[in-house]
């Protein structure tokens, strides 16, 4: 049983992929301690097509708000804003990732365990292109380390 | 005969013992009064020096920071983790929260816990904290951004600080993503 619900998922995931330009690859959110208000996602979105294309908005219930982020230095001091779209250009894959771009989850609604999914993650793209992640794992910043 | 060779060599004593003994000992004081610190654990006052023996990594920073912190306060487990368990027993891992009024000692213990089992947290005043941070030649600040939800966040330097056992500085790592520099830096210090 838990096999087919997971071939469906990988099906309904790989569907997601190869019907449009756009790609998300290995995603994952941050495993953070309990208590702890906010968490990142990261992932590369590959763009195969000859246009750009933004990444504008990204949906689900696991945070109440869900914000795109990048890092700047400010001086010698790294620091985090909000902007408003994440650009991929054309035939590109661009990383988000620790210490760069991100996907910025404030105000979790659930914990964040390691080796747990969010099922609900959509992310919008400026053509027309939405992503739904439904098994994005959840991973500790250790692992991160290993790979 | 005698007494002119001693006449001569005192004083020539005196100096040597002044220049090798005695200012490097006043340096090293000076030094070791300049990244001391006084803070708050959930255990009560920590001071640098009640780890003497051991080698202190201090790293500077808060817990609501999403990516950063995390990051480098794995990269720094991971690089204890590659130690064999009697040489990572050497190291005491300190994360000092910036951030006094969202971090309190108790969370920050069990922050720093979930990191690394042998980590502490400490934080304290915000006076004291400048204080501290510039001595340390780390530097934060608060940023509130009007286009975010967030109330605020905190710029703040990335450094890892590599403590000898005696409390005098021994590395400085800037903003290091990669397990292997941290690593090759605690191996220099066995
Ligand atoms: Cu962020």
């Amino acid at each position: 049983m838990l096999k087919h619900t997971f071939a469906v998922y990988i099906f309904l995931f790989t569907t997601a992929l190869y019907s449009s330009s756009i790609e998300v690859i290995d995603a994952y959110i941050r495993a953070v301690p309990i208590g702890l208000p906010n968490s990142a996602a990261f992932m590369k979105i590959k763009n195969s097509s000859n246009k750009i294309v933004y990444l504008q908005k990204v949906v689900s219930t696991s945070a109440e708000k869900l914000e795109l982020h990048e890092h700047v230095m400010s001086g010698a001091m790294m620091k985090m804003q909000h902007i408003p779209t994440i650009e991929i250009p054309a035939n590109t894959t661009v990383e988000l990732k620790p210490g760069g771009l991100h996907v910025m989850l404030l105000g979790l609604t659930k914990p964040l365990v390691v080796d747990d999914f969010i099922n609900d993650f959509s992310l919008f793209f400026s053509n027309g292109d939405v992503i739904q992640l439904k098994h994005l794992p959840i991973k500790s910043a250790m692992n991160e380390m290993k790979h | 005969m005698r007494k002119t060779l001693w006449f001569i060599l005192t004083p020539i004593l005196l100096i040597a013992l002044t220049i090798f003994v005695i200012i490097p000992y006043i340096e090293e004081q000076k030094t070791i009064a300049h990244y001391a610190f006084k803070l708050d654990s959930s255990e009560g006052h920590v001071k640098l020096s009640d780890f003497q023996g051991k080698i202190p990594i201090i790293y500077f920073g808060y817990m609501y920071c999403p990516d950063i912190c995390p990051t480098s306060l794995s990269v720094i487990a991971s690089a204890l983790a590659k130690l064999p368990k009697d040489k990572a027993e050497n190291f005491q891992l300190i994360f000092i929260s910036v951030d006094p009024n969202r971090d309190t000692p108790k969370a920050l213990k069990e922050y720093a816990h979930y990191f690394y089992s042998y980590a502490i947290g400490l934080t304290g005043n915000e006076k004291y904290l400048k204080e501290i941070t510039q001595n340390y030649g780390a530097y934060y600040a608060k940023e509130y951004d009007s286009n975010s939800t967030q109330e605020y966040t905190v710029a703040h330097t990335s450094f890892i600080y590599i403590m000898d056992k005696k409390g005098k500085l021994a590395h400085k790592l800037a903003h290091p993503q990669n397990t292997n520099d941290v690593y090759t830096a605690l191996l220099e210090m066995l």
